[in-house]
């Protein structure tokens, strides 16, 4: 009979309790995975209800400012009626293009943190006097979209300023989800 | 004392066989209760694994349901419009604290500079470093003029960054007297925070239709008007 209990002890119970701890290891990795994909759930549906609550005009408003693609017809048509409404004699308006560079060596340049945006350049000549070119500048900086001014250049002609100015608009990249979340990466 | 004959005493004496007898009797009484004990052990200790098992396994099935349910719960597309809502709403924070006024940096070099005082050309960039910088041909009447200009721009209190003067030409007056300036290049730097645009009046272009309509002055030749406001007066003159 003892060496019957010995029999059951090794063949059966002990490689039981292996079994039992292998699949109690399982279980408290499964528990910690549970609890990132929960906690990764919660934090989501708060960023989701935090957006649900911003009213539609400011994100709107938002979407208007940075748009995710760029329309350069009704940029430029945007430049022209700026002009008319300022008083600005408009020479020409062009569009030179996708102006999205590499970011410059020094720490502090706005084209570093900038690393989700492309810029395009837009550019417009016109005679103005020069309380209407300051005018003319103030309206672009108030602009639903940014104006940012890259270059100047005014020389007077003719009794008055002619100017020929060159902005940057920005466009939102989109960035396309991945298929398998990662949850070892912290959400926002 | 004599001694007494041992069939005469009424103790019993013990043999040596009774002894061995009972040494076997106790140690084959122990062996019987450690195999009764093991016998009962060894079934009870398996079921109570078995059961254990069986708990751990259904505990195991459970939290796998779990974390398949919460796997499920989780939206790819609230994910893709949170990410985007974020970054746009980062990057658009960006463009905004880098957002600089042009039309700042005319009024600094407007009240920066004396009243007879003249701009006759201006070149302005946008450093990547969200700086901008000024390269302005000036004209000034004469060299008192020219030197209290000078003066007005190496003072510390100036908003303008960085401010030199280079290039300077005299130009002497004419057969009449009249025509005496001097020209120079202006060099500037403005910072990030000394132009920074900053909301006053957020009139959309659409209906900026309380802007002043301009009066076009043929006779200024120059950038800034001789009779800007706040422009600083050279006291000596």
């Amino acid at each position: 009979m003892v060496l019957l209990a010995v029999a059951i002890l090794l063949l059966y119970i002990r490689p039981t309790i292996a079994e039992v701890r292998a699949v109690q290891d399982q279980i408290a990795i499964y528990e910690n995975e549970l609890t990132r994909v929960t906690d990764v759930n919660t934090r989501l549906s708060e960023h989701s209800s935090a957006i649900n609550k911003i009213p539609l005009s400011d994100v709107q408003a938002l979407e208007r400012y940075l748009p995710n693609s760029l329309d350069e017809i009704n940029i430029m048509r945007d430049l022209q009626a700026i002009a008319a409404e300022t008083g600005v004699t408009v020479s020409s308006i062009d569009f030179s293009g996708d102006q999205s560079v590499a970011p410059p060596e020094s720490e502090d340049s706005i084209n570093q943190t900038l690393t989700g945006v492309e810029s395009f350049s837009f550019s417009i000549s016109g005679v103005s006097d020069y309380e209407t070119l300051k005018n003319f500048l103030r309206a672009l900086e108030v602009n639903n979209y940014q104006f940012s001014v890259n270059s100047l250049e005014v020389t007077p002609s003719q009794g008055s300023l002619s100017f020929e100015l060159n902005m940057l608009v920005y466009v939102l990249q989109t960035v396309a989800p991945t298929s398998n979340p990662d949850t070892s990466t912290p959400i926002l | 004392m004599p001694d007494v004959p041992s069939s005469s005493s009424f103790i019993p004496k013990r043999t040596q066989g009774t002894k061995v007898y009972q040494k076997r009797t106790k140690s084959f009484f122990l062996l019987s209760i450690v195999s009764y004990a093991c016998l009962i052990a060894a079934p009870t200790a398996s079921a109570a694994v078995y059961v254990y098992q069986l708990y751990t396994e259904r505990q195991f099935d459970q939290i796998v349901t779990e974390l398949d349910e919460a796997i499920g719960g989780f939206s790819e597309a609230e994910m893709a419009r949170v990410l985007e809502f974020d970054n746009r709403l980062r990057q658009a924070t960006i463009l905004v604290n880098n957002h600089v006024s042009v039309a700042r940096v005319f009024d600094i070099l407007e009240t920066q500079s004396a009243s007879n005082i003249g701009f006759t050309g201006l070149s302005l960039k946008r450093n990547g470093d969200a700086s901008v910088a000024v390269e302005a041909e000036i004209i000034a009447p004469n060299f008192d003029t020219a030197l209290f200009q000078r003066g007005v721009y190496m003072r510390e209190d100036n908003p303008i960054d960085v401010a030199s003067l280079s290039d300077i030409t005299f130009v002497p007056p004419n057969e009449q007297g009249v025509g005496e300036r001097v020209t120079m290049s202006g060099s500037f730097a403005f910072s990030q925070e000394s132009i920074a645009f900053t909301v006053t009046d957020t009139v959309p272009a659409a209906t900026a239709n309380d802007l002043e309509t301009p009066d076009a002055d043929s006779s200024d030749t120059t950038i800034e008007s001789t009779e800007a406001s706040g422009a600083v007066s050279d006291e000596t003159l």
